[in-house]
């Protein structure tokens, strides 16, 4: 579907240097990376803006290097979404249509099923400026698939909304993306956003493609010390094993991890998800790690609730709104981590 | 203490200008009568230069919108080597003394000179014709539009031009379709302040066409064949013509203003 081929451009000082990669169609990318690591630039020469000094770019098998930006099969949505502020959401959706100069039946057509797709054929005769911002990026959605082309870039489109519409549209872009059978390259900083939304993802720095794989593969598995600290925030160590105990220690903190290098240092991780929380030590339980901690704080998540403890050492344990109601934890009280021996990933140093 | 007497100096200043320049102003509106109406209607010479007048800036103002979006859209776009250069000759017609204006305009498209024989081989002439009444008010006024419309494109983001071509349009799609209705009032407002200026303008017009007569021109001529009393109803006139061209300007500035803080 998509196909970059060793793909450097330079815009200022700035270059991206030989970035290849394959999206198969209905794949989902992500590509991560801190501010300024050349995302963006990436998105807009595949969008048409940038060509590309060498390499290839290839749409459905077709090579898109020269191709003007007006004839490239792709829709994208920017962060400011940049709705077309003299026009109303009806007018917004049927740009593309009017050029296209489809009839008005047509036109009125199409811009109803895809209003009705994002859930916003109430809103047609609004002006862009008397909607929420939930509503804003779902006209500017609607307007970016109402031609049905097969890939949709994203440039970080959610990054601009509170944290409820979020995870609406995270949700919808989901199902759109399900139902339509669209391939999406999605840029973003927000390394949640990706894990919930993409089957691969890629992560860039100082414009170079440093990983590009499955999510569990680039979570689990990252290509640097650099990728682990970008992908990983918390319950991230630097550790010393300790091959007699088959110990992983910081301090006087220490972990049971078998099967290590001796003395050698590792940058340790662990998932938030995988610890489990108990008010009582487990007796009967196949994980290895049961540590003793007192809460220290919960913060309610999108994803969850996170509740950081303290156990000699700072750690994040990810609960379902469920699990947390029925623990009805609070800061302060005494808990135990507990978490498997295998869910402790390592990566040397 | 001082802060009082800071104050009231500055009062003072303030008031002084406000007479320096309100009076004038304020004289010739209050001169506004019925007989004075009903003479200048009499007067079919008055007349036929004001709406000429009105025509020819309206003329110069399309000429300017013609040429100076073009400009106005590369200046605002792109950076390129020679911009500043671009961007002084814009400006520097605004400078000149007005007169001098029309000598540097007699001095290439006169007659006798270089731009005034190519123009000549297609039947257009400047001196003391509708054309020439129409260059020189374009050459002291198209700088206010130019630079209103180039105002208005850098507001416009670029990428709402990406994104309309992102949709199908073609580069002139997306600037007809987009940029141009985004940037519209502000060139609204340059067309009426370029005009504005064109209708008032006297210097260059006298110089390089004063037939057929303009109403500044009239003006001038009714003062040094007959006297104040002659000159003053089209005076009266045309200050009411510019003060209803000021107030449809700020009216429109004021939507403007209204239409971009809904918008943020």
């Amino acid at each position: 579907m998509l196909t970059l081929g060793h793909i450097t451009l330079k815009k200022g000082d700035f270059t991206l240097k030989d970035i290849s990669f394959h999206l198969k169609a209905g794949e989902y990318l992500n590509l991560v990376g801190p501010t300024g690591s050349g995302k963006t630039m990436l998105l807009e020469m595949i969008m048409g803006i940038n060509t590309p000094a060498h390499g290839t770019l290839m749409i459905n098998g077709k090579e898109m290097n020269r191709e003007a930006l007006q004839k490239r099969p792709v829709g994208i949505v920017y962060q400011n979404l940049y709705l077309f502020p003299h026009k109303n959401v009806f007018e917004n959706i049927a740009f593309s249509l009017h050029i296209m100069r489809l009839s008005k039946k047509e036109r009125e057509k199409k811009v109803e099923d895809a209003a009705r797709f994002l859930k916003i054929d109430s809103l047609l005769e609004r002006s862009i400026q008397h909607l929420s911002g939930g509503e804003k990026q779902r006209v500017a959605l609607a307007r970016a698939l109402v031609l049905g082309r097969p890939l949709l870039l994203l440039d970080e489109p959610l990054s601009a909304l509170d944290a409820i519409t979020k995870w609406e549209i995270m949700q919808e872009i989901q199902r759109i993306r399900h139902e339509k059978g669209l391939t999406v390259l999605h840029v973003t900083h927000d390394i949640e956003e990706a894990l919930f939304l993409s089957d691969k993802i890629g992560v860039m720095m100082n414009g170079e493609l440093r990983q590009i794989g499955p999510v569990e593969e680039v979570v689990n598995r990252p290509a640097s010390v650099e990728i682990g600290k970008l992908i990983r925030k918390e319950n991230l160590f630097r550790m010393i094993y300790k091959k007699s105990r088959s110990l992983l220690c910081k301090g006087d903190f220490c972990l049971y991890k078998e099967g290590l290098e001796a003395k050698k240092e590792y940058l340790v991780h662990i998932p938030p998800e995988d610890i489990i929380l108990s008010l009582k030590p487990m007796q009967e339980t196949s994980a290895r790690n049961c540590l003793k901690g007192d809460v220290r704080s919960v913060i309610h998540h999108n994803m969850g609730v996170k509740v950081h403890v303290d156990a000699g050492i700072s750690l994040v344990s990810l609960l379902t709104q469920r699990s947390f109601r029925q623990m009805a934890l609070e800061p302060g009280q005494t808990v135990y981590l507990i978490f498997k021996s295998n869910a402790v990933g390592v990566y040397g140093l | 203490m001082k802060s009082s007497f800071f104050n009231t100096i500055f009062k003072i200043l303030f008031v002084l200008l406000l007479i320096l320049v309100a009076a004038p102003v304020i004289n010739m509106l209050v001169s506004l009568s019925p007989e004075l109406i009903s003479y200048v209607f009499q007067d079919k010479e008055i007349v036929r230069s004001i709406f000429f007048t009105l025509e020819a800036s309206l003329y110069a103002t399309l000429f300017g919108l013609l040429l100076g979006i073009p400009t106005a859209y590369l200046l605002a776009r792109h950076e390129f080597w020679g911009k500043g250069v671009i961007e002084a000759i814009v400006d520097i017609p605004v400078m000149f003394p007005h007169s001098a204006a029309g000598i540097a305009l007699l001095s290439i498209y006169g007659s006798r000179f270089l731009f005034g024989k190519m123009f000549a081989v297609f039947g257009i002439e400047f001196v003391d014709t509708v054309f020439g009444v129409i260059l020189g008010m374009f050459f002291v006024s198209f700088s206010y539009l130019v630079n209103s419309a180039k105002e208005g494109f850098k507001k416009v983001d670029v990428h709402l031009e990406y994104v309309a071509r992102n949709l199908g349009a073609s580069r002139f799609q997306s600037f007809w379709k987009v940029v141009l209705p985004c940037a519209f009032s502000d060139i609204l407002s340059g067309m009426i302040m370029m005009w504005a200026r064109g209708l008032s303008e006297f210097g260059a017009v006298v110089i390089l066409a004063y037939h057929p007569m303009t109403a500044p021109v009239m003006i001038y001529e009714r003062f040094t064949s007959f006297g104040l009393q002659y000159s003053k109803p089209i005076s009266v006139i045309m200050i009411y013509i510019s003060l209803i061209i000021f107030i449809l300007l700020r009216f429109i500035q004021h939507k403007t203003k209204v239409k971009d803080k809904r918008k943020t």
